[in-house]
């Protein structure tokens, strides 16, 4: 492989200023509501990404995308009461999202477009925080018309408190509890203590307690004066609540505080960080609690036992640790039955998880603040390279000599007008198209790359398209590979298809009429009712067209695959829209009408019926990608007049040749299991079949990020599937088995349904996740703080026998499991072999001829990785020289792009960069 | 120590003054009137009102006392273990030493708790056995003596072949922990009676540390020490709460709440192991000190951790509140600190051999004891592992270039009680001793009275500062090499030497040549000879003129070093040698302005510059390389001698790898003239030269008495030691005697003071084995000679 190892991408990811679960610490026994936990992680550039914790695998689900001069400063989510059905089941309410930025408005956010729903803006002054009511618990008997819902409570920057009410699945202002005091002390922070009593921190050293049913101010918690030579005011930057009601705060002097829950009286200071407490979270219990701020600690807390006769229990603090390079902002705690974490996050833009119930035997990890859809693109027969962030195209072009200094140029640089931030970039095969998705629309342009000696140039024009396209956004845009068709997919997750006409001079014409793709109607019935709304599981997370276009497939984050399969032949005589609207009865219809069986140029976009259908697999699909067939066997073009024309009796013919091609689909999921499927007839494949997940090479099932893209590179010899996350590169030889640990995979008559179910929770799975509780892994024995969990009992006494290590820890992990603590940010993951000894290997011809070719390789070398994009091997005329190694192919080009955090544009930390770790 | 031999015909080793305290903890007595402190030759009790030494305990011949620790029954009792294995009862009031119990084979901690009865003492110690043929490693025994049962022999808990510092008894003997380096050992004894107890065998709890503990400190609860009032059924099936905090070695302070009862618990629980009972052990965290933390300890109360390192710095925990109190700029790194029974005062034991006892209150000091500060290498039984830290970096940094022999040490001749050092910021028993350290200081130690009478800083220091540069290399000071007096005592020379570490040199010199190394280091040499006027008001010496590279090499660029300095035994004047081969006789001269008069400083006095009075300028010896190629040998090494009257000046100049150009010199100081030189008075090994009487007495790998009026050899010896190992000569003119130390192998290194008198050619004294000598002195206008050695 020819990695063209590149830095030059200059892609900023965004500052992490606001993390939310989506539920509460719930209690052991609910573990119902872990499946719908969600984090939240809103951003600098208004971008609030959703994180799924998956039992501890943290992946990207998908990104509300923000806008020019948005900012994410805080979330909050609310679940609607539940609703008890007159058969005493119980449907869960609803999930909603709230977000604030730099305004004076609340938004509320659509889960399922991705999209502000509403907003409210009640007050003038600029929102600095919000809180949401807790959960309303079954106490006594029920009174009438007493709401059940979880109101919003929202803190400005002239002291006022706003509460805003969400019944009636709205968002309205309702009152306010204070009004601007005369000292226009910001509002910092805010939270419940209980479902009526409001406890918010002030930027005038003080801390009040209201009560919200009637607005009162129930005490003034006064901080005193600052420190000397320190401003005069202490601004309590953070508030929380214990579980027994008692009060906790993190302030400027860097000292946290602790106040009783009746007499709100002060409990306890401690003196934790050099510099401001951005934030502080307490554990389900109430038993620890950790804080953190500008001097980037995150500091734990434990409550010591009580000594001495005295009831009374203290804080102490533990320990702390620097995770972050940068400023910590934020900070959300977890504390279930099975995930027990909490994440912090910051200027440095990497989310940290931190374990609660595992502290000090848990590695901290880091997920990196890239994204996880790759915001790069390549055309691999022009070599052009494109890159977006909020409303910039970059357009590079990559040189084949890597001898050359300088072998990128940047070509041209695309800014988009309006607001909103770009969601998605397809970048045509051949170079020449170039389609850019934002929330408001869907633009085309068409690229030619001009040589006007010495340089090259590229010249860029507005394609013209259709009406629908222009006027509504679109979250995803994906060109097919022979540039004819561009798939749109809307923010409701409609998908819809629009054809491309090329003309003989290059010109590209859209045709107006646009096909609206039906999908199969949700299967799983519960994920309707559940809190996560039916709508947000179906939202689409990829589009893959195949090698020859002729297959379209979407996967959804409910797991559910779709295909589409083009019928018919390509007949430029054929009329090139052809509406069949014989089944409706509106002729004028186009977009809306999903009745209409549209033909293009004798082609017909045909659903893959429920018979055939993929099954629904048990997690999201992260990646799907066809596997190229070398050599293409050609279906005999038909000759003469291959479109059904229309007559008389028939005037709408329909195309039903299906394409003859060999269609496999490997599709990775979020639980990084691997499947290959034949989309057409919807079943798994022999080679599947063989190699299931529980064969995939262990160090592949110990990599805890996710992947985030896929290669292919075949040649006659091997089948080469590479496969990335955001620190490591693997790569699979897909013609070759993985070597079966279990012995041959059983080949039974089961059902392919059954085998699913068979195969749930394999063995990565259980890797991962037995004993932690959902950050890193275990640590090394050595690596523990404190003394070590074994304990032996030595005696002097003369039976002789040895005494015997007692581990105080439950044996939970294999021994190879200790030893291999890869996928951790924190400390330097195992270095692999001779990284570049390894990569010859690869690619020397007489080790092949030895050993076969490599099933599997990988290397951590590169990180982190913002994208890998593939290049032609294609060799131009001129540049045939550059040709050196190896046959024609035997060689995969790509350009890797790199963003380390020293890379990264910061703003200076607070606390000086000088200070020592 | 400092030993001396009398006068009288027969010449006898007097004992020890001013040794070195022992790296333990010092004691309060109960009413903390008095602070117990250990040397190690006797335990030391100074008042902690007005700094003088109360008692002094010797625990007998020949026996050298590494712990101690007071009765719990009688607190005028102390027990004292030695090396020799011995446990000593004493009374610390009266001064006098009870019975003597042979337990062991070397004892080297001790712990004394009572029993329930608060009848008998129990002791507990830790007993080292050295290797045998059997047995091939050293085995450290933790071992329970009950004094009750005297005759019986102690009872061993434990023996391990891991090295132990101290052990720390709590609860009427009934917990015992110990660190055993990375280990750390809890025992909770079975509840029985203490007669029973001896036959059990006992259990110990055995946890990994985090790291290598270097200091401990248990504490039970105020409150839960209510033993005797409970219902004694319950309170001994109860286990002890026990609050242990850990100092490691690379600074981590680490405190377990309660731990014994957790341990009790998890042993319980082993079979059923509940989830999350594993994080109940982990600890808290403190983390300032960057170097290890040589003593941590509780305060009384539980709410604060006192803690003290190699930074100076003593620090203050407070546990709730997070907060933490730091008392800097102690003069020297911490030992060792311990809190008084009341609560009311710290003691602390610094590194440089004092001890300061501070009020809880104020943190002021209230008392202050030191010895003798000299250079030490003593032996620390609980072996440091060899960590990559300032020290050890440290240690790496030193080579022969800074390898001084002696010590600089003088006394006094006014006041020949009066002993002048130059002496090490501080030196703590975590960092590895070093005989190189650098001297910045000067002591005056008054061995009469066994008082530290002052401390002066006589270069540039960096003991209380930041004192660890970019690569973590610790920051050099200037080191004093030589020091003189003037006969009237008037008058103090000093000769300091500072070259660039390596560190910062290794760019400019050759890779892997050590010589180009020294080239570069010598060409940045910065060289001062200072004078010091004596300033009776102030009591201090006052720096009058400073000598910028008092002697150069002839190319007027590169600095040559000072090879020897000596005063004048009847004028106001030093004589210097360099390596650039001369000798500058220096002089004070008043100034005085055109008309006559007297300029005068500020102060009042006159002004008095210290200038080169005449320049010899020796002819350095030219060797011929092949091919007719030659150099001038530079001296390496070069001894001055002022005969008593002040008419002559000998000077030996040896050029290492060329015995042949070794040459003795004789000089009028008046005239600066050679008058006289000879080839053959020494050949290698130069140490000393010597006047007494008629006779030059010289040093070298031979010794040779010479006799200057006849121009004849009275008689020599050649010595047949060649370890290179620094050896010793000092000449009593008041007594025709000289003595000089030798070295020689024995077990390790061992020296042998050997007195003559010029009239035989035999020794007439020669002293038994003792240790490492670092100076040999010889008192002025008496007889007698004073050493130096390692033990300070």
């Amino acid at each position: 492989m020819d990695v063209h190892r590149s830095r030059f991408v200059p892609y900023p990811p965004s500052a992490i200023h606001a993390l939310a679960f989506s539920q509460p610490s719930g209690n052991s026994k609910d573990t119902a509501r872990e499946d719908t936990l969600r984090l939240a992680v809103g951003r600098a550039n208004g971008d609030i990404e959703i994180w799924n914790p998956l039992k501890g695998t943290w992946f990207h689900e998908t990104t509300f995308r923000g806008g020019k001069d948005r900012s994410v400063e805080g979330l909050a989510w609310i679940q609607e009461p539940d609703e008890t059905e007159e058969d005493g089941s119980v449907t869960a309410g609803q999930l909603r999202l709230f977000s604030i930025g730099y305004s004076s408005s609340v938004t509320e956010w659509d889960l399922a477009t991705g999209l502000p729903l509403r907003h409210s803006s009640g007050n003038a002054s600029e929102v600095w925080c919000l809180a949401a009511q807790p959960r309303w618990e079954k106490k006594g008997p029920p009174r009438d018309g007493e709401f059940r819902g979880q109101n919003i409570i929202a803190g400005c920057a002239d002291g006022t408190l706003a509460l805003l009410s969400t019944a009636s699945n709205d968002l309205a202002f309702q009152r306010y509890l204070t009004r601007p005091t005369k000292k226009q002390a910001r509002c910092l922070c805010v939270t419940f203590q209980s479902r009526d009593i409001v406890v918010a921190g002030f930027a005038d050293s003080a801390i009040r307690v209201f009560d919200i049913r009637n607005g009162s101010l129930v005490r003034q918690v006064s901080l005193g004066s600052g420190p000397t030579g320190g401003p005069k005011e202490i601004l309590v930057w953070s508030v929380k609540c214990l579980p027994n009601g008692d009060i906790m705060s993190g302030d400027s002097t860097g000292e946290v505080r602790f106040f009783d829950s009746k007499h709100y009286s002060q409990l306890q200071r401690l003196s934790a960080h050099e510099a401001d407490v951005m934030a502080v979270d307490v554990s389900r219990d109430g038993e620890t609690a950790f804080s953190t701020g500008t001097d980037r600690r995150t500091v734990t807390y434990r409550l010591a036992a009580a000594k001495g006769g005295s009831k009374r229990r203290f804080w102490s603090r533990i320990s702390h640790q620097r995770h972050h390079s940068h400023d910590v902002k934020a900070l959300a705690a977890y504390d279930g039955k099975n995930m027990s974490i909490f994440a912090s996050g910051g200027t440095d833009t990497d989310l940290y998880i931190h374990p609660i119930r595992g502290h000090g035997e848990e590695y901290s990890r880091s997920i990196s603040g890239l994204p996880r859809n790759p915001p790069v693109s390549a055309a691999q027969a022009s070599r052009l390279l494109v890159s977006w962030w909020d409303r910039e195209v970059l357009i590079w072009k990559i040189h084949k000599d890597s001898r050359q200094l300088e072998n990128h140029k940047l070509m041209a640089k695309v800014a988009l007008k309006g607001e909103e931030n770009i969601a998605s970039v397809s970048l045509s095969a051949n170079g020449k198209i170039l389609a850019v998705a934002t929330a408001a629309e869907v633009k085309m342009f068409r690229l030619q790359i001009r040589a006007i000696p010495p340089s090259q140039t590229l010249r860029i024009r507005k394609i013209e398209t259709p009406k629908a396209l222009q006027t509504r956004g679109a979250r995803y845009v994906e060109l097919s590979p022979d540039c004819k068709w561009l798939a749109v997919l809307k923010h409701n997750n409609d998908v819809q298809l629009c054809r491309l006409v090329h003309d003989e001079q290059g010109a590209v014409e859209v045709l107006p009429t646009v096909l609206n793709l039906e999908r199969h109607p949700a299967q799983d019935v519960n994920s309707m009712f559940s809190s996560l709304s039916g709508n947000y599981e179906r939202t689409i997370t990829n589009m893959q067209f195949s090698y020859d276009s002729r297959v379209f497939v979407t996967s959804d984050l409910s797991g559910s695959i779709d295909s589409w399969v083009l019928k018919g032949h390509e007949d430029v005589t054929a009329p090139q829209v052809d509406v069949d609207d014989s089944a409706s009865s509106d002729s004028d219809s186009d977009d809306d009408d999903e009745q209409a069986e549209i033909t293009f140029l004798g082609q017909r976009w045909w659903h893959i019926e429920s018979l055939h259908k993929i099954p629904k697999l048990e997690s999201t699909p992260i990646i799907l990608t066809f596997r190229p067939t070398l050599d293409e066997k050609k279906a005999p073009e038909p000759n003469g007049n291959p479109a059904l024309h229309p007559t008389r009796h028939n005037p709408h013919p329909q195309p039903h040749d299906v394409p003859g091609g060999d269609y496999r689909l490997i599709v990775l999921t979020a639980r990084h299991q691997l499947y290959e499927f034949d989309p057409l007839s919807g079943r798994i494949t022999d080679w599947s079949q063989r190699n299931t997940t529980a064969t995939l090479p262990a160090e592949f099932k110990k990599y805890r990020d996710r992947a985030m893209g896929a290669m292919w590179h075949v040649t006659p010899k091997w089948e080469r599937l590479w496969l990335y996350g955001t620190s490591c590169v693997y790569m699979f030889d897909m013609s070759q088995d993985f070597e079966s640990e279990n012995g041959p995979a059983q080949t039974n008559g089961e059902t392919e349904g059954d085998r699913h179910k068979k195969r749930k929770r394999p063995e990565v799975q259980r890797a991962l996740q037995v004993g932690t509780s959902g950050a890193g892994s275990k640590k090394k024995e050595s690596e523990v703080m404190g003394y070590g969990r074994k304990m032996r009992k030595l005696s002097t006494g003369a039976d002789g026998k040895k005494p015997a290590w007692v581990k105080v820890e439950q044996e939970t992990q294999s021994e190879e499991d200790d030893s291999d603590a890869v996928g951790e940010g924190l400390k330097p993951i195992r270095s692999d072999v001779d990284d570049s000894d390894e990569e010859e290997k690869v690619n020397d011809e007489d080790a092949v001829k030895e050993r076969g070719p490599t099933k599997f390789w990988f290397t951590y070398k590169y990180r982190p990785i913002l994208g890998i994009v593939p290049l032609s091997e294609q060799v131009d005329s001129g540049e045939r020289d550059f040709k050196s190694r190896g046959q024609d192919g035997d060689v995969l080009e790509v350009v890797l792009i790199e963003r380390p955090p020293w890379d990264l544009d910061l703003p200076p930390p607070f606390v000086g960069v000088h200070e020592r770790d | 120590s400092k030993k001396r031999k009398d006068t009288s015909d027969t010449w006898a080793l007097s004992g020890s003054v001013g040794g070195r305290l022992l790296p333990l903890d010092p004691l309060f007595s109960q009413d903390e009137k008095y602070i117990l402190v250990a040397s190690r030759n006797s335990i030391l009790v100074y008042s902690t009102v007005d700094s003088l030494l109360y008692r002094r305990i010797d625990p007998g011949q020949d026996e050298i006392v590494s712990c101690f620790a007071l009765s719990k029954v009688d607190p005028n009792k102390i027990f004292v273990g030695t090396t020799k294995g011995k446990i000593i009862e004493a009374n610390w009031i009266n001064g006098t030493t009870g019975d003597t119990f042979k337990l062991g084979s070397r004892i080297i901690s001790i712990a004394v708790s009572k029993t329930r009865s608060a009848k008998n003492d129990i002791v507990d110690f830790v007993d080292v056995e050295e290797p045998t043929e059997t047995q091939r490693l050293k085995i450290w025994k933790i071992c329970r003596w009950n004094r009750s049962a005297a005759e019986e022999k102690p009872h061993v808990l434990l023996a391990r072949p891991k090295s132990l510092k101290e052990i720390q008894v709590r609860d009427s003997g009934r917990v015992i922990i110990a660190p055993f380096e990375r280990q750390l050992l809890c025992l909770l004894a079975p509840t029985s009676n203490h007669a029973q107890e001896q036959a059990k065998e006992v259990e110990w709890y055995q946890v990994e540390a985090p790291d290598f503990i270097v200091s401990l400190d248990a504490k039970v609860p105020t409150s839960a020490v209510s033993g005797p009032s409970k219902n004694k059924a319950t309170a001994t099936s109860t286990v002890p709460v026990v609050d242990v905090a850990i100092g490691t070695i690379r600074g981590q302070i680490y405190i377990y709440d309660d731990i014994l009862s957790k341990l009790v618990d998890m042993d319980k629980s082993k079979e059923k192991k509940p989830a999350g009972e594993a994080s109940k052990l982990s600890p808290r965290l403190l983390h300032w000190h960057r170097g290890p933390v040589n003593t941590t300890k509780w305060s009384l109360d539980g709410n604060y951790i006192i803690s003290g390192g190699n930074e100076t710095v003593m620090m203050l925990w407070q546990l709730q509140t997070g907060k933490r109190q730091e008392l800097p700029h102690l003069t020297s790194a911490i030992d060792s600190a311990t809190v008084s029974p009341s609560g009311t005062a710290y003691g602390i034991q610094l590194a440089d051999n004092s001890i300061i006892v501070l009020s809880t209150a104020e943190l002021q000091p209230t008392a202050h004891v030191s010895g003798i500060q000299t250079l030490i290498s003593p032996q620390i039984e609980y072996e440091l592992p060899d960590l990559k830290t300032v020290a050890t970096e440290q240690s790496k940094e030193q080579d022969s270039f800074d390898a001084s022999e002696q010590i600089p040490a003088l006394l006094r001749p006014d006041e020949p009680n009066l002993l002048l050092a130059a002496v090490p910021a501080s030196q703590p028993w975590t960092e590895p001793s070093s005989l190189t350290r650098s001297k910045p200081f000067l002591q005056t130690y008054n061995m009469s009275t066994a008082q530290n009478i002052s401390r002066q800083a006589l270069t540039r220091n960096n003991a209380t500062y930041f004192i660890t540069g970019p690569e973590g290399n610790r920051l050099g000071e200037p080191d004093i090499k030589f020091i003189a007096i003037s006969a009237n005592s008037r008058w103090l020379a000093t000769v300091e030497e500072w070259a660039p570490p390596r560190l910062d040199l290794e760019f400019t010199s050759i890779k892997d040549d050590p010589a180009s190394m020294l080239n570069e280091r010598g060409i940045r040499l910065e060289s001062y000879l200072k004078f010091w006027r004596w300033d009776k008001q102030n009591n201090e010496w006052a720096l009058e003129t400073r000598i910028d590279t008092p002697h150069m090499f002839p190319d007027n660029t590169t600095p040559a070093r000072i090879l020897d300095l000596v005063a004048d035994p009847t004028r106001p004047e030093f004589v210097t040698t360099g390596q650039d081969g001369h000798i500058r006789i220096w002089r004070a001269r008043q100034r005085f302005r055109e008309n006559g008069v007297a300029v005068r400083t500020p102060a009042g006095g006159p002004l008095i510059t210290w200038s080169a009075k005449r320049t010899v300028e020796l002819e350095s010896p030219v060797h011929e390389v092949e091919d007719g190629f030659t150099i001038r040998l530079k001296p390496s090494t070069a001894r001055l001698a002022h005969s008593h009257d002040g008419s002559l000046i000998a000077s030996c100049h040896e050029y290492a790898g060329h015995e042949g150009y070794s040459i003795s010199r004789f000089i009028d100081p008046t005239t600066g003239e050679v008058v006289h030189s000879r080839p053959d008075l020494f050949t290698s090994g130069l140490a000393g030269v010597g006047f007494v009487s008629k006779y030059l007495v010289v040093l070298s790998d031979s010794l040779t008495v010479w006799n200057l009026i006849d121009d004849d050899l009275h008689y020599q010896y050649q010595l047949n030691s060649h370890l290179r190992m620094p050896r010793f000569l000092a000449v009593n003119d008041t007594s025709d005697t000289f003595a000089i130390a030798l070295p020689y192998w024995k077990k390790g290194k061992k020296y042998r003071v050997a007195i003559f008198h010029t009239s035989k050619p035999e020794p007439v004294f020669v002293s038994k084995r003792l240790d490492t000598v670092t100076a040999l002195l010889s008192v002025p206008q008496q007889s007698g000679y004073v050493f130096l050695n390692d033990q300070a």
